[in-house]
C-alpha cells in the first residue's frame, strides 16, 4: 500500500516536470508537438529495453527450466526451518495473526515521503521561485523536523520491547540487592 | 541514399540496448569474482582460483552450474508470486540503468525525469524483497521479508531527500544535464552531506553488509530467499550486485561528474573508460566495507535512518538552498 | 623473568576447618548422615557422607538454606547404576544418587550421596533448591530411569523421545553389535520426525495471547550460529523473544558409556572429543583423575609441559570464540585473520604431538613423548608474535563501536544468577566474580605461575568477549613462565601403572617388563575407589567423576562439562531480546556441542 503511495507522488512529479518543460516550450509556435516528439524519443528505448530485459529474463528462466533436472524426495517439500518440521504453521497461512512490529515505520514512511514529493517540486523550480519559495520550504521543513522529533519524543521510532524490561528489572532488582 | 540513414537509428539503438543487457549481467557475474577475489586478499586467503587464470572464469562455471540446477517453486509457496518476485527485482535494477549516461554517446534513453525514474525504480524493486519473503511460507523468509520492508522505506526517505540538492543546483532531472552541469566542477564539492547519506541508503537499499538485514545469514540462515533455489536464486544475487554497480553509477553521475575528468587527465582515456574507472572505485569501497563492517542490530538501523539520516538530508538541503540564494554556490 | 620452582608445587587439599558433617547435624539434629567408608575408597577430599533418601529433602534445605554459608551451587548430578559393582559397601544399593554441590564462601565442595533400591527407583526432585538441577534430573531419568517426584517436567534430554530404555543402565547393550543394526526406513523416519515437533502446551507456552499470535520458530539443529547441532525453540512476538527452550542432544555420543567398555588408557582419545576445541585440556582432568587413584605423581617436566599445552589449547579454544563472536556479529574478516594465528600454533602443536585438533597427548603418568628439539624456538616466535595480533584485533573488534552496540548490555546476567545456573569460566568471572580454579583451588603445577584473572563487570555479551581475550594473554604469559622454565628429567612417571611405561627399561628387568606387557595387551588395573577431578578448563570447570572397580576399566564415568550447565540458563538471558541479540549471546556463551552432550 504505501509503495503505491509513494509511486502515486512520483507520478505527480512527473507531471509536474511535463508542465514545467512545456512551460519552457511555450516560446515555441510548434511547443507541444515537440514536446510530445522528445517524450517519445525519450521514452521508446526505455520500453524497448524493458522488453529485450523482460524476454530474455522469461528465456533465462524457460531454459533453467528445461535444462534443470526433476527430483523427487520425501523431505523436499517442507518449508525449511532448521530441519525440524514446524510447531505451528507459517505465518502466511492464514491461521496466524502476525504482529507486524514494523507498522508505524510504514506509516511514518507514508507521511514523509509524501511531504518530500512537495520538496522536488520546490527544487526544481527553484530558481524560478527565489527567497519567497525558500522561505515556504523552510517553514515546510521546520514543521517536518517538528514532526520528526515529536515522533522521536513520543518514542514512536523506538521498536517496542514489550518482554524486555521485565529481565532488565530483574537484573537491577538483583544489583540492588547485592549493593545493599 | 543518405538521408534514409536515420531510419536505421532505432535499429541501432535497439542494438545498444540489447548490447547494453547483455554486458550488464556478465558484469555482475564478473563482480561476484571480484568480490570473492577481493575479499580473499584482504582476509589474508586466496578466493576462487581454479577455474581459469586468476579463477576468472568462475562466475562462467557459477552460471552454468545454476543453469543446470532444479527450477524449483515449491509447493507450499505461493506460486506465481514465488516465481515472479526475483523476476521483479532483476528487472526493477536493470531498468534504472536505462537512464544512467555511460558517456557523451552512451545511454539508452534521456528521459527528462531520470532521476525521479531511478528513484521509483528503487522503491519498486522492494516488492521483490518483500513478496519473495512472504511467497515463500516460510518462518524465516517471512522475517526477512518483514526487515526488508521496514529497511527499505526508512532508508527510501532520505534517498530522495539527499540528491534534491543535486537537483537544486543542477535544476534538472535528466541524469545527463546533471552530468554536463557539472563541467566546471564535481557536485561533491559542495553536496559532501548529500553524497554521505546517499550512498548509505544506497547500501542500505541493495542490502549490503552492514546492512544486509533482510538475509543476515547468521540470524535468518538466508532471510528472504532461504526457499529459493537454482536461477531464481541466481536472479537475486545478481540484482544485489547489479544493484551494487547501480549505486555506484549513481553516485558517480550525480556527484562525481560523470564521465567527464578535468584536463589533462581527461585526454589519456575515452570518457567511458573514465566512467568505469569511477564505478570500479565505488564497487570496491561497497567490498572493502563488507569486509570491514559488522552489522548493527534492527531497531539500531532504523533509529539511525530515522533521527541522524533524515534530518542530515533535510538541513544539506536547507543549507544548500541558502547558499544558492545567497550566490555563494 | 619469573623464576617458577615446580618442586615447590602443591596442590590444593580441600579441608574445613570443622567437618562439614558436624555442622549439618548441628543445625539439624534429626538428620541422620552416615560418612564414607574405607571401601568406598574416596580419594579425592571432597566431604562425602550419605544420607536416607527419606531425609534427602530435608538435608538440602539445611545445606542449601540453612548453613551460616550455604552451599548456593549445584555443581552437578550423577547417578551410578551398582548392580555389578564389586567393592560395594554394605549401605550401596542397586543405584546411587551423587550431588555434588559447591559453595564459594567456604571454598569447599561437598558430596551427597543418596541409595536406591531398582524396585523403587524414586527420589524428591532437588529443583527446588537449585533451579539448575532441572536438567541433571532430566539427564538422570534419561539414563538411569530414576524418577524425581516434583520436577517441573521430567522428560528425555540426551536421547530422542522415541527412545526406549536408559542407556547407562548395566543391562543397557554398549555396542552396536549387541543391538539389532541400525536401519532407518521412511515411516521410522517419519515417527522420528514427528517426535520432534515442538508442543508449546507441554512446555507451559500460550500460543497466542489478546493482540497477537505468538510465532514458534526453530533455531537450529541445522541453522549457521547454533555452533553445532543445537536447537533453540522461540516463542516469538514479532522479532522479540518471549520465552524459549533449549533442546539438546543432537551431538550425544554416549561418551560416559563409553568409559565403560575401554581401558583406562584406551579413553584418553575419546576425552578429545568432548570439547573438541580443547584438544589436551581434555585429557587433563581425566589423566589426573587416574594417577589420583593410582597414586601416581607426576614428574616435574611433564606437568609444566601439560600446562603449556593446556595453555596453548586455551589459546586455541579462545581465538576461534573471538572470530565467530565477531562473525555472528556480522563482522566476517576477524575469523580468517584469527584462524591464521590458530594454524600458526597448530603448527607448533603438530611439532610437539603430531596430531592437530585431537593430539590425545597426555597419559596416565606424564605425557607421551618428550618434547622435540627446538621446540623453543617454535613457541618463543609464538609468543612474540600473538599480542601483536591481539593489540589488532582489539582495534578491529573490542574497539569496534557497531559491536560495543551489538553486545554491551545484551544477554547480561549477575553474579548471583550465574552462581544459581551453575556458570563457571569466562562467563562467571564476566560478572566480577574472580574464582578461578587455577588460582582457587590450584592443580597440576599452576601455583606456581605467576599471572592475573581477567574480569568483567557486567556480565553481558561484551564482557564476556573481554574476559577471553584478556584470558589469551594471561595465557601468553604463562606459556612463557613454561618456556623459560622448563625442568630437566623425566616426562613420565616411573610408577608401574604408568602408561605406556618407560620403553627403554623394559628391556633391563623383569620388573618393568611384565608391567608393560600388562599395561599395553590389557591396559593397567586401577584400584578400586572413586575421585574426581576438575580443571579451568576453556569453556569454565570440567571434571572427570570416576569411580573404579578395580578393573582394566571404568566402573562409571561422569564428564562434568562447563557448556551444559551454561546452556540451560539460555532462556533466562533471552527473554525479551530480538533475535539478533541471542544469536550475539550464543555467541558469547562460547559453547560447543559436543561439550553439552558428550
Amino acid at each position: 500500500m504505501f509503495i503505491t503511495i509513494s509511486e502515486l507522488s512520483i507520478g505527480f512529479c512527473l507531471f509536474l516536470c511535463t508542465v514545467k518543460g512545456m512551460v519552457k516550450e511555450r516560446g515555441s509556435i510548434r511547443g507541444r508537438v515537440v514536446v510530445l516528439s522528445n517524450q517519445l524519443t525519450e521514452i521508446w528505448p526505455i520500453a524497448a529495453y524493458f522488453i529485450i530485459l523482460v524476454v530474455m529474463l522469461a528465456f533465462m528462466l524457460a531454459l533453467s527450466h528445461v535444462l534443470g533436472p526433476k527430483t523427487k524426495s520425501r523431505a523436499k517439500n517442507t518449508p525449511y526451518e532448521s530441519g525440524v518440521i514446524a510447531a505451528v504453521a507459517p505465518a502466511s497461512g492464514g491461521e496466524t495473526r502476525f504482529g507486524n512490529h514494523f507498522f508505524l515505520y510504514a506509516i511514518f514512511f507514508v507521511i514523509f515521503d509524501l511531504e518530500t514529493i512537495f520538496l522536488f517540486a520546490w527544487v526544481i523550480a527553484f530558481d524560478e521561485v527565489g527567497w519567497a519559495g525558500f522561505i515556504e520550504a523552510s517553514i515546510f521543513i521546520g514543521i517536518l523536523l517538528v514532526a520528526l522529533l515529536y515522533i522521536w519524543r513520543i518514542g514512536a521510532l523506538e521498536l517496542k520491547h514489550r518482554h524486555l524490561p521485565f529481565r532488565q528489572q530483574q537484573i537491577d532488582a538483583q544489583q540492588n540487592l547485592s549493593n545493599r | 541514399m543518405f538521408e534514409y540513414l536515420w531510419q536505421l537509428e532505432p535499429l541501432w539503438k535497439v542494438v545498444e540496448i540489447s548490447v547494453m543487457i547483455s554486458l550488464l549481467i556478465p558484469i555482475a557475474a564478473t563482480l561476484v569474482w571480484v568480490e570473492r577475489r577481493m575479499i580473499g586478499i584482504w582476509q589474508d586467503r586466496y578466493g576462487p582460483n581454479r577455474v581459469g587464470p586468476f579463477g576468472i572464469l568462475q562466475p562462467l562455471a557459477d552460471l552454468l552450474k545454476i543453469l543446470g540446477k532444479e527450477d524449483w517453486v515449491p509447493p507450499f509457496s505461493d506460486r506465481l508470486v514465488f516465481v515472479l518476485a526475483p523476476i521483479i527485482g532483476a528487472v526493477c535494477v536493470l531498468m534504472s540503468f536505462a537512464v544512467v549516461p555511460f558517456s557523451p554517446s552512451i545511454g539508452v534513453s534521456d528521459l527528462n525525469i531520470g532521476l525521479l525514474f531511478f528513484l521509483a525504480m528503487a522503491s519498486l524493486a522492494v516488492y521483490s524483497v518483500v513478496l519473495a519473503g512472504w511467497a515463500s511460507n516460510s518462518k524465516y523468509a517471512m522475517l526477512g521479508g518483514m526487515r526488508a520492508a521496514a529497511q527499505t522505506v526508512s532508508y527510501e526517505v532520505f534517498m530522495g531527500l539527499s540528491v534534491m540538492g543535486v537537483v537544486l543546483l543542477t535544476g534538472t532531472f535528466n541524469l545527463r544535464e546533471i552530468v554536463l552541469a557539472q563541467t566546471d566542477g564535481w557536485l561533491i564539492q559542495t553536496q559532501f552531506v548529500g553524497f554521505f547519506v546517499f550512498l548509505i541508503a544506497g547500501i542500505a537499499e541493495s542490502h549490503r553488509l552492514p546492512f544486509d538485514l533482510p538475509e543476515a545469514e547468521t540470524e535468518l540462515t538466508a532471510g528472504f530467499h532461504t526457499e529459493y533455489s537454482g536461477l531464481k536464486f541466481a536472479l537475486f544475487f545478481l540484482s544485489e550486485y547489479l544493484g551494487v554497480t547501480l549505486i555506484s553509477a549513481m553516485s558517480v553521475v550525480l556527484f562525481f561528474g560523470g564521465w567527464l575528468m578535468p584536463e589533462p587527465l581527461a585526454s589519456w582515456l575515452p570518457p567511458l573508460f573514465w566512467f568505469i574507472l569511477k564505478i570500479s572505485f565505488f564497487v570496491m569501497f561497497f567490498i572493502l566495507l563488507r569486509t570491514s563492517l559488522p552489522r548493527p542490530r534492527f531497531d539500531q538501523l532504523l533509529s539511525f535512518g530515522w533521527l541522524v539520516m533524515l534530518p542530515l538530508a533535510l538541513l544539506n538541503l536547507l543549507v544548500t538552498a541558502l547558499l544558492r540564494l545567497g550566490g555563494i554556490i | 623473568m619469573v623464576e617458577v620452582d615446580l618442586s615447590l608445587s602443591k596442590d590444593w587439599q580441600m579441608s574445613s576447618p570443622i567437618a562439614i558433617i558436624d555442622e549439618i547435624t548441628a543445625v539439624a539434629h534429626d538428620l541422620k548422615l552416615s560418612p564414607v567408608t574405607a571401601i568406598e575408597n574416596i580419594v579425592d577430599d571432597i566431604p562425602t557422607f550419605w544420607v536416607d533418601k527419606s531425609q534427602l529433602s530435608a538435608l538440602m534445605q539445611v545445606v542449601r538454606f540453612d548453613l551460616a554459608q550455604p552451599f548456593e551451587m549445584c555443581f552437578d548430578l550423577c547417578a551410578i547404576d551398582e548392580t555389578e559393582r564389586q567393592h560395594k559397601a554394605s549401605h550401596v544399593s542397586d543405584f546411587t544418587v551423587s550431588y555434588h554441590l559447591r559453595s564459594y564462601d567456604r571454598n569447599l565442595d561437598v558430596r551427597i550421596k543418596v541409595a536406591l533400591n531398582k524396585t523403587d527407583k524414586k527420589l524428591a526432585s532437588v529443583c527446588r533448591f537449585w533451579v539448575n538441577a532441572n536438567w541433571y534430573e532430566r539427564e538422570i531419568w534419561d539414563m538411569f530411569g530414576i524418577v524425581f517426584d516434583g520436577h517441573p517436567y521430567l522428560c528425555r534430554i540426551l536421547m530422542p523421545n522415541t527412545w526406549e530404555g536408559h542407556p547407562l543402565l548395566k543391562t543397557h547393550p554398549a555396542r552396536a553389535t549387541e543391538m539389532e543394526p541400525f536401519t532407518l526406513p521412511p515411516d521410522q523416519q517419519d515417527i522420528e520426525q514427528k517426535a520432534l515437533q515442538f508442543d508449546p502446551e507441554v512446555w507451559g507456552m500460550k500460543r497466542k495471547n489478546k493482540n497477537t499470535d505468538f510465532m514458534f520458530l526453530n533455531l537450529g539443529p541445522n541453522h549457521p550460529s547454533v555452533h553445532g547441532a543445537f536447537r533453540i525453540v522461540l516463542q516469538m512476538d514479532g522479532e522479540e523473544i518471549v520465552d524459549c527452550v533449549p533442546d539438546i542432544g543432537y551431538h550425544h555420543r554416549g561418551a560416559e558409556k563409553m568409559g565403560e567398555r575401554q581401558s583406562w588408557h584406551s579413553y584418553i582419545p575419546y576425552t578429545d572429543r568432548i570439547d573438541y576445541l580443547g584438544g589436551v585440556m581434555n585429557n587433563f582432568p581425566y589423566v589426573m583423575a587416574v594417577e589420583k587413584l593410582a597414586g601416581i605423581v607426576v614428574p616435574d617436566r611433564a606437568k609444566v609441559i601439560r600446562i603449556m599445552t593446556a595453555e596453548m589449547f586455551r589459546i586455541l579454544s579462545h581465538l576461534l570464540f573471538y572470530g565467530t563472536f565477531a562473525q555472528d556479529i556480522g563482522a566476517l574478516s576477524p575469523i580468517f585473520y584469527m584462524f591464521i594465528d590458530r594454524e600458526k600454533l597448530f603448527g607448533i602443536i603438530e611439532a610437539f604431538t603430531g596430531a592437530r585438533m585431537h593430539p590425545s597427548w597426555f597419559r596416565i603418568g606424564g605425557v607421551a613423548q618428550d618434547l622435540p628439539k627446538g621446540w623453543d624456538t617454535l613457541v618463543r616466535d609464538y609468543v612474540n608474535y600473538l599480542p601483536k595480533r591481539l593489540d589488532e584485533y582489539e582495534k578491529m573488534v573490542m574497539q569496534n563501536s557497531l559491536i560495543k552496540k551489538r553486545s554491551v548490555d545484551v544477554g547480561a546476567y549477575t553474579t548471583q544468577e550465574a552462581i544459581d545456573w551453575g556458570v563457571t569460566g569466562p562467563g562467571l568471572r564476566a560478572t566480577g566474580f574472580s574464582w578461578d580454579l587455577r588460582k582457587q583451588r590450584p592443580y597440576g603445577g599452576y601455583d606456581q605461575f605467576d599471572f592475573e584473572v581477567p574480569l568483567g563487570h557486567k556480565g553481558d555479551c561484551y564482557d564476556r568477549c573481554r574476559v577471553r581475550v584478556e584470558e589469551m594473554r594471561q595465557s601468553i604469559r604463562i606459556i612463557e613462565q613454561c618456556l623459560n622454565n622448563m625442568p630437566e628429567g623425566p616426562y613420565k612417571a616411573e610408577h608401574p601403572q604408568t602408561t605406556p611405561p618407560d620403553k627403554a627399561r623394559t628391556m633391563k628387568d623383569i620388573d618393568t617388563l611384565i608391567p608393560h606387557f600388562v599395561n599395553v595387551s590389557w591396559g593397567p588395573v586401577i584400584p578400586a575407589g572413586e575421585v574426581a577431578m576438575f580443571v579451568e578448563a576453556t569453556k569454565g570447570i570440567m571434571g572427570y567423576h570416576l569411580i573404579s572397580d578395580g578393573s582394566t576399566m571404568s566402573y562409571r564415568t561422569r564428564i562434568r562439562t562447563p557448556s551444559f550447565a551454561h546452556l540451560q540458563m539460555l532462556p533466562l538471558i533471552s527473554k525479551g531480546q530480538m533475535v539478533a541479540d541471542l544469536i550475539a549471546t550464543l555467541g558469547s556463551v562460547d559453547y560447543v556441542m559436543a561439550d553439552v552432550d558428550r
